[in-house]
């Protein structure tokens, strides 16, 4: 890694957050409506890709237990239940492994 | 329905712990090959822990640098669509908002649009902690070396966990259920079928998936 190449990546990096949030105008009333929208799913998304690895393989059966038992209580909608549910989930498929 | 700060707090601290635990990850992997200080200096500027590990991956097995550069333009390309989502909650001015950009990732992000409270706040306060835990834990890695990477599974773990919490969270009416489980369930189709462009896929599908469904 060459200094100049990682200077390149942060100012790539920076410049890719700064473009949406820094730069665009305040999106009108019809788009904020869209935007609004996308939050829950891409969280969604980004749980599907935690759980496949590049490799196509699915992640370790623990994470899937961890997962598995936060999804299990998201009724409650309250963060530290789900965090207890994810690690109740991590700690059963660990010890089943 | 939004959390309340105290929610906000504990999410931020413990996953900023799996954060930590990414970075002792990616200084015993970047360490040995660029120099201890580089890979440091590398996570508090670059601050983006997939184009870190894509670099290091790509330059371990003798990449150039024009694909190191490739990779991470695809990898940030997401940002644009975060920043103009985070952007619908931010009334700040140019000046503030670029200061508040480099601490916006896929985390601080999440914790903001599921706050009550200002999105800036919140991305300033948590993205400092993940920046401290990401840059302290590069630092640990790349000087204590392979011997402290003993939890990395539970800090993989971690990651999932918040966002079916964040998700939860967002969700709003019957119509917000089906497209986030359809975003979800897409998403990991996809991811499967064409992993070359995984980084891609959460922000294509939720941007489609927000597309249809009516004016809810």
């Amino acid at each position: 890694m060459s200094w100049w190449l990682l200077l390149v990546l942060a100012v790539l990096t920076y410049a890719s957050r700064a473009a949406g949030l820094a730069l665009l105008p305040a999106p009108p009333k019809r788009l904020e409506r869209l935007l609004a929208r996308i939050p829950a799913p891409l969280f969604a998304g980004f749980v599907a890709l935690s759980l496949v690895s590049p490799d196509r393989s699915a992640a370790s059966v623990p994470v899937l237990g961890a997962t598995a038992g936060a999804l299990c209580v998201v009724p409650t909608r309250s963060f530290p239940i789900v965090l207890v549910g994810g690690m109740a989930g991590y700690a059963i498929a660990s010890a089943l492994t | 329905m939004r959390w309340a700060e105290r929610d906000i707090v504990l999410a931020a601290f413990s996953t900023g712990l799996a954060i930590a635990v990414y970075g002792v990850v990616f200084g015993v992997v970047a360490g040995p090959g660029w120099g201890s200080w580089r890979a440091i200096l590398a996570s508090a500027l670059i601050y983006s822990g997939s184009a870190q590990f894509a670099a290091a991956q790509l330059l371990a097995q003798g990449g150039g640098a024009g694909a190191v550069i490739s990779a991470a333009a695809i990898l940030n390309a997401r940002n644009v669509v975060l920043g103009a989502v985070l952007r619908s909650r931010v009334r700040d001015g140019p000046v503030r908002r670029s200061g508040v950009a480099f601490l916006m990732d896929d985390e601080s992000f999440g914790l903001a649009m599921a706050s009550a409270r200002s999105a800036v706040k919140v991305v300033l306060g948590a993205g400092a902690i993940f920046f401290v835990a990401w840059v302290g834990g590069t630092a640990i890695g790349a000087f204590a070396g392979s011997g402290s990477v003993l939890f990395a599974d539970a800090a993989t773990a971690m990651f999932p966990v918040l966002f079916v919490g964040l998700a939860a969270i967002s969700v709003e009416g019957r119509a917000g259920l089906v497209r986030t489980v359809a975003a979800g369930t897409g998403t990991l189709g996809l991811v499967y079928a064409f992993p070359s462009v995984r980084d891609f896929v959460p922000v294509a599908a939720a941007v489609a998936v927000s597309l249809l469904g009516g004016r809810r």
